[in-house]
């Protein structure tokens, strides 16, 4: 991985487009800015793993169980079945 | 002499339209293109299905009426992106289940990244929401276990 060490106020430039700038550090929090073209998501890292785990996991489920099969069957509980299901 | 309006389908027994995420879903950037089925006998539960790659699809949801005090707020980027609003433009909200099993219900939806969907325009974005610290990608919506 290339390692930058940079100060306040400096920046780095990733291509053409995309700009990051380092904008405060307080303890061991450091505030970042980033200007990138509209078509290019900026996540959080761990935000972005859970999400698309959590997409590949939705779209395994769904071809496992055949999801077209699968909506036929899905209730919502109701307040009856919740109170049959306590029985 | 055919008339191509007459080899259109006039009436389907599944409507469906097709949804545009032109940045694809999160992690799965190829997915671009998909149809979004709706089955009067399945509702709330609607299909999400690619048009990219046959046989992917997602089951989704609106939240409205099922997930108690959602309140999904998204980036002035986004919104803009999408070119919807509060007022005159509110977009269609579709979060995405993983049912992770039937017999018994274990299903759960994503609330952290809904898919944001400008109707009138068919595109959409899934977008991780500003409060998103405040839900869970595996939110149990029916927990029969």
């Amino acid at each position: 991985m290339l390692t930058l060490s940079r100060k306040v106020d400096e920046t780095i430039r990733i291509g053409d487009h995309i700009e990051i700038r380092i904008k405060r550090i307080e303890g061991d929090i450091v505030r970042i800015g980033i200007e990138a073209p509209k078509d290019v998501p900026i996540y959080r890292g761990e935000v972005y793993a859970e999400v698309k785990a959590q997409n590949l996991a939705a779209l395994e489920q769904a071809r496992q169980n055949s999801a077209g099969a699968v909506l036929q069957q899905l209730r919502l509980p109701t307040a009856d079945t919740k109170a049959e299901q306590k029985k | 002499m055919l008339n191509l309006h007459e080899l259109e389908p006039s009436c389907t027994t599944v409507p469906a339209t097709t949804v545009y995420l032109p940045l694809g879903l999160v992690g799965l950037n190829d997915l671009k293109r998909f149809e979004l089925v709706t089955e009067e006998e399945s509702l709330p539960f609607r299909r999400l299905r690619s048009l990219d790659t046959a046989g992917l699809e997602f089951v989704v949801i609106a939240p409205e009426g099922l997930i108690p005090d959602y309140s999904a707020q998204i980036a002035d980027e986004d919104a803009e992106l999408l070119g919807v609003d509060n007022n005159e433009n509110p977009p269609e909200i579709l979060n995405i289940l993983t049912v992770h099993s039937v017999n018994p219900q274990r299903v759960t939806a994503n609330l952290v990244a809904p898919i944001i969907l400008n109707s009138r325009t068919q595109v959409a974005k899934q977008v991780i929401l500003t409060n998103y610290k405040e839900y869970s990608t595996h939110h149990p919506l029916i927990d029969e276990a």
